[in-house]
């Protein structure tokens, strides 16, 4: 009561309410330090407010004085002053008391205003929140996770359990939740409702945690993120404690890492009571979820939703048996748009979503609905697929113009990872395409599929989430019937490399792992044996030196093995770039790229093949990025998407991250400014909170496609600027002008790394097109090039005319749609490749029939005996090389770098090595008794010589002293077979030691010629005149100082 | 974010009038992120979670009569702040504005808990 603030009781000291003339520049009351900054956003807000608030000021009379109280002590008169709780102060004295008092009126009034508005909205965002069906399972739900280590709330769609389970633990006070997602844009996402659902948005208690991205605080208590991070996580931290509660959201989708979650965290559970986890289901298979956790408390809550009216149209097509390659006939989907057009007034809302296989399908028919828009003027078409940036598929979420109906086209996509509002109508081809794994031909076949019933329902079930509605199914009941329930886990058609990897990292056995539902035994034996082939395994639970490393590495096996294998052999920084071109998807825009693109973007492409024409397009865009050139328009050009690239930089450095934590290497200096990269990310994340989550779709009647070029590229660019500038800080200089060692160095660690994926040219192909060509790999016969590989358009390089030696091809997958394709292929001369990467090198006696991998048969007229013996040299020093990176033994960098130098220096001249030679694959019909170890002489672990049964006699060889004469020392004489190894062993190692003196005076030459290139690469990096503002300087700077420059000037206050 | 630089703890209050939960960062007449805005007496107080700006706002306080914490909705500010009830009971003493504004509002909250 006794509160001496002047404004509740006393007059104001100068009481003039008048004075008006006052304008926005007169008020000195905004300044640095004052409630309202010149910089405040809500500044224009107030002017408004003020401009109307001094209009309704005026018709009301001043506050008069003395205040005439009642008996309760309150005035007697009303007026609107007495009804604002609190003084607005300024830190300055004002000259003029009565501006001052009066500016600080309205200000008080406006932040009353403002305070009444917010409370509002919280209200009504509490009032949602408790009218989701699960609220009312709240306490329930608490009380169960309180007393069972692991629960499972089972609810469908609309039921608000994503959002809401998470934040009624954290406002039960656990101190971190981690709440795991299949896809990362839900993570996303959930960490931006939650955040503002919680009142949180610009505090620090919720983030989230992605492969490429995260927003985390030391005290972030609830964050989100995906399945595979979570498995990473817990290859360092067994048994979690770094939570006290793990929900595990979705686990009916039945992906891989969330089976092998669920599989580990019931161990958990076991040794660490305390801990909580709550597993969150569809309704979907409940049964299955039951049996395996039968202790395990269940809660099921209702979804929520609107009667949805069936419509089955069968398409008379059944098109399962028609060649996937063949076109769809989008008329059965136009013509419900016409019954939709025709039965529904427009006035009436409610967008359509089809569910279409692919994106082949998805773009024939988005097409067509176009063309038909193009008469009716009320449709706009919205492709939805993974392929497109996060930003594009952000647009199926914003609102049409009255009148206008989004047509949403998507892959099943929309079934469950994203939930759109306002759908009403749904149209259901009942397929879908999907990647299936044959194991034993190591193929990945893109097939069409049936859904389950369960998919079919859960699409039906779009259509009602905001209202009643219709689903039209492109097939009939009976189909439906024959359906299977449920979609078929991951775990059951997928490889299992590094599931094997990561649970062997984790001591675990993959024998008696507590799966869900165990995979086919036939898929488990054949990754436990290519793990063994690849060196990854020692046994079938013990992971190797290298296994450890690639256990670690979130890629597959082969991108591993390439990363690994580049960074003992010197060439990781070319080698992040393929591996991140192998990562993502294809860097090349299919819809939009004519020939005029394609004929400038081949002046990229590379004779190598496609995995160096990534190189050079990532090495020329990044030159470009530095000269500060408008990459965006450079890409255009190409045909090529910048969003990749950019991905693949940020890829690139996880890499050298993940490689750096867990080798001893030595590389480039981490030019990664963090702080300045976390402000980055806090603006990206500011900025998601800022925007609404719905945006009016921009339509231009008669051509309808939301997807326009030139309107998404304004709408990007300040992510691009966030990218770009991302870039700079985190990416290197590019290096163009890699030596040829380098590069052949590189070329062969890529093929090394995706073996046993080789495929050779058949014999005939010589005289056949191009277009016939046909290949073969080791599992499967004929095969032929994907439509994007280089070596379509450059086949000459696979048949060169100079009679270069035969050429392996080494591809990232065999990849099957209506044929079966190499993908991301490579060449590289066969025989000495194979001599130093096949697991099984046999030679008949006297080196002339050489067979490998018991496939690869190489025929020559000349004894191989030196290549031979010097594969296994090259061998050699290379496994010593491995061993010292991953025992850690290389103490002195510098000294380890000139190894490398001098190892890449070998190997290419050992890979281009002239020999010639034919290459052809085994029969079938040869292979008993082709290759036998009776009499063989074992050089290696790998390679025996006389162990090929030609036309001589084995025997006899392994005995017959043979006249000799060595080609290194000129000795000649009567050599038995294991006698010329030793021979050759002996002399290779004298000429490698004059061949040391010769390398090491080059590169004492090297040395001065580099010294010479720093000196004067100041010169070489393109400066140009810069003015900067905050200085007023003039300075010559690159790009990457002018960065700098500015960064310095943000650090430091004025 | 980088303002304000402490932690801000957060907790519920809840109305002792609607039930409402609603959260608070502050319990006083002013939060330290936003100096500028001093209420008279101590109060529930929010960092406004809508505005980029560190903007407070107030979410509920104490009744000067009964001392019941009632939320911005349940109450009305005075001169100082009164809950719903009490206003009613002493509807002679306050301005017909303030009483028919709280009446409806009353009501309305009547009704809901009946329904519950
Ligand atoms: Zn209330
Ligand atoms: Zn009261």
């Amino acid at each position: 009561m006794n509160n001496p603030q002047r404004t509740r009781d006393n007059p104001p000291r100068t009481n003039n309410p008048r004075g008006t003339n006052n304008t926005q520049r007169t008020y000195s009351f905004i300044h640095s330090k004052s409630y309202l900054k010149p910089s405040s956003s809500d500044l224009p807000d107030f002017w408004n407010f003020h401009q109307k608030f001094i209009k309704i000021k005026q018709r009301q009379p001043p506050v008069t004085y003395p205040i005439k109280k009642n008996e309760l002590g309150l005035p007697t008169t009303f007026h609107t002053q007495h009804t604002v709780p609190f003084v607005c102060i300024s830190n300055k004295e004002e000259d003029d008391k009565q501006k001052s008092e009066e500016f600080h009126e309205t200000l008080r009034h406006y932040v009353q205003f403002k305070t009444k508005q917010t409370f509002k909205k919280i209200t009504k965002q509490i009032e949602y929140q408790k009218e989701l069906p699960i609220y009312k399972f709240k306490e329930q739900i608490i009380s169960t996770v309180n007393d069972n280590p692991i629960t499972i709330i089972a609810g469908d769609t609309g039921c608000g359990k994503s959002t809401q389970v998470p934040q009624y633990f954290l406002e039960r006070g656990y101190q971190s939740i981690a709440c795991t997602q299949p896809r990362r844009i839900a993570c996303v996402s959930l960490a931006t409702r939650v955040s503002q659902e919680t009142f949180n948005k610009y505090g620090q208690d919720i983030g989230y945690q992605v492969r490429f991205d995260q927003m985390l605080y030391s005290n972030t208590k609830l964050r989100f993120l995906t399945e595979g991070l979570l498995l990473r996580q817990l290859q360092n931290d067994t048994e979690l404690y770094a939570y006290d509660l793990i929900i595990l959201d979705e686990v009916h989708e039945r992906h891989l890492h969330g089976d092998l979650l669920l599989g580990i965290l019931k161990g958990v559970v076991e040794r660490r009571p305390q801990i909580r986890v709550v597993l969150m289901s569809a309704t979907m298979n409940l049964q299955l979820f039951k049996s395996y956790l039968p202790d395990a408390p269940l809660i099921t809550v209702p979804g929520r939703m609107h009667p949805v009216e069936m419509r089955y149209c069968p398409t008379h097509e059944s098109a399962l048996d028609k060649p996937s390659s063949a076109k769809i006939n989008p008329k059965p989907y136009l013509i419900i748009l016409q019954l939709i057009d025709k039965r529904y007034s427009k006035e009436e809302r409610g967008d359509l979503l089809i569910f279409a296989s692919g994106f082949a399908e998805i773009m024939t028919i988005a097409e067509a609905v176009t063309e038909y828009d193009l008469e009716q003027g009320n449709w706009v078409v919205l492709p939805l697929h993974s392929t497109l940036s996060v930003s594009e598929q952000q647009k199926v979420f914003d609102y049409p113009p009255p009148g206008v109906r989004k047509c949403i086209i998507s892959t099943n996509i929309a079934e469950t990872s994203l939930t759109i509002d306002g759908v009403r109508f749904i149209i259901d081809s009942g397929k879908f395409k999907e990647m299936a794994f044959d194991p034993t031909k190591k193929l990945q076949r893109l097939q069409e599929f049936w859904v389950s019933k369960a998919s079919a329902e859960q699409r039906k079930g779009r259509a009602g989430r905001t209202g009643p509605g219709v689903c039209f199914r492109l097939y009939s009941e009976e189909d439906f019937n024959a359906f299977a329930d449920y979609p078929t886990p991951e775990v059951l058609r997928v490889p299992l490399d590094s599931l094997i990897l990561q649970l062997a990292s984790m001591g675990l056995n993959i024998r008696t792992f507590p799966f869900v539902q165990e995979p086919p035994a036939a898929n488990l034996n054949e990754s436990l044996s290519f793990l063994q082939q690849q060196g990854a395994l020692r046994s079938e639970n013990e992971l190797s030196g290298i296994g450890e490393v690639l256990a670690r590495l979130p890629v597959e096996v082969a991108l591993g093995k390439l990363l690994l294998t580049a960074a003992v052999l010197g060439v990781l920084e070319p080698a992040l770039t393929v591996a991140a071109g192998l990562n993502i998807q294809s860097l090349f825009n299919k819809s939009n790229c004519r020939g005029e693109e394609l004929q400038i973007r081949s002046l990229l492409e590379s004779g190598k093949g496609d995995l160096a024409t990534l190189l050079n397009i990532y090495e020329e865009w990044s030159q470009k990025k530095s000269e500060g050139a408008n990459t965006r328009k450079w890409c255009r050009r190409r045909g090529l998407k910048e969003q990749q690239l950019f991905e693949m930089s940020k890829l690139r450095r996880q890499f050298r991250q993940i490689l750096r934590d867990h080798l001893n290497l030595a590389g480039p200096q981490e030019t990664l400014d963090s702080e300045k990269v976390l402000e980055i990310r806090q603006a990206k994340w500011r900025k998601r909170l800022e925007e609404p989550a719905r945006k009016m779709l921009k339509v231009s009647h008669g051509k309808n496609r939301a997807s326009n070029g030139s309107e998404d590229e304004i709408s990007d660019t300040e992510e691009d600027d966030i990218s770009s500038m991302e870039y700079f800080l985190t990416n290197p200089q590019p290096n163009l002008d890699l030596s040829r060692h380098v590069r052949d160095t590189l070329n062969f660690v890529s093929v090394f790394g995706l073996y046993p994926n080789i495929a050779i040219s058949d014999q005939h192909n010589a005289e056949k097109k191009p277009s016939d060509f046909v290949f073969h790999t080791q599992r499967k016969n004929f095969v032929v090039l994907h439509p994007n590989c280089i070596f379509n358009t450059n086949f000459k390089e696979l048949y060169p005319s100079n009679n270069r030696a035969e050429q392996l091809l080494a591809y990232s997958t065999l990849l099957e749609t209506n044929k079966p394709y190499l993908t991301s292929v490579t060449r590289i001369p066969g025989f000495t490749t194979a001599l130093l990467i096949c697991k099984e090198v046999s030679t008949n006696g006297d080196c002339t029939d050489i067979v490998c991998d018991m496939w690869l048969r190489f025929t020559l007229k000349l004894s191989a005996e030196d290549l031979v013996h010097k594969a296994v040299k090259i061998r050699q020093k290379w496994s010593a090389m491995v061993a010292d990176v991953l025992s850690g033994k290389i103490d002195d960098p510098r000294e380890f770098s000139k190894r490398q130098s001098r190892f890449q220096k070998t190997l290419s001249s050992f890979l281009r090595s002239d020999v010639t030679y034919t290459l052809r694959v085994v029969k079938s019909t040869e292979l008993s008794g082709l290759v036998r170890y009776e009499h063989a002489v074992k050089l290696d672990e790998n390679i025996t010589l006389n162990s090929v049964q030609d036309t001589g006699s084995s025997e006899m060889e392994a005995f017959l002293k043979r006249a000799w004469t060595c080609k290194l020392c000129g000795t000649a004489g009567l050599f038995s077979l294991s006698e010329k190894s030793e021979h050759l062993a002996k002399c290779q190692d004298m000429e490698e030691e004059e061949d040391m003196k010769k390398i090491e005076q080059e590169e004492k030459k090297e040395e001065t010629a580099v010294a010479m290139e720093t000196a004067s690469q100041t010169r070489k990096i393109p400066t140009r005149e810069y003015l900067c503002e905050q200085c007023g300087e003039v300075f010559q700077f690159t790009n990457v100082e002018i960065l700098r420059h500015i960064r310095e000037h943000d650090s430091k206050p004025p | 974010m980088n303002d304000g630089g402490q932690e801000v703890r957060r907790d519920l209050v809840v109305c002792q009038i609607c039930q409402i939960n609603l959260p608070y960062d502050f319990y006083g007449k002013k939060a330290p992120y936003c100096p500028g805005v001093i209420y008279f007496d101590d109060t529930y107080l929010l960092r406004d979670p809508y505005s980029p700006e560190p903007r407070v706002v107030a979410v509920a306080g104490p009744c000067d009569l009964c001392s019941s914490i009632a939320c911005l909705d349940c109450s009305v500010f005075y001169t100082k702040r009164f809950c719903g009830k009490c206003i009613l009971e002493n509807s002679d003493g306050f301005p017909s504005q303030i009483v028919v504004g709280i009446k409806d509002k009353l009501q309305q909250v009547m009704r809901h808990q009946a329904e519950t």
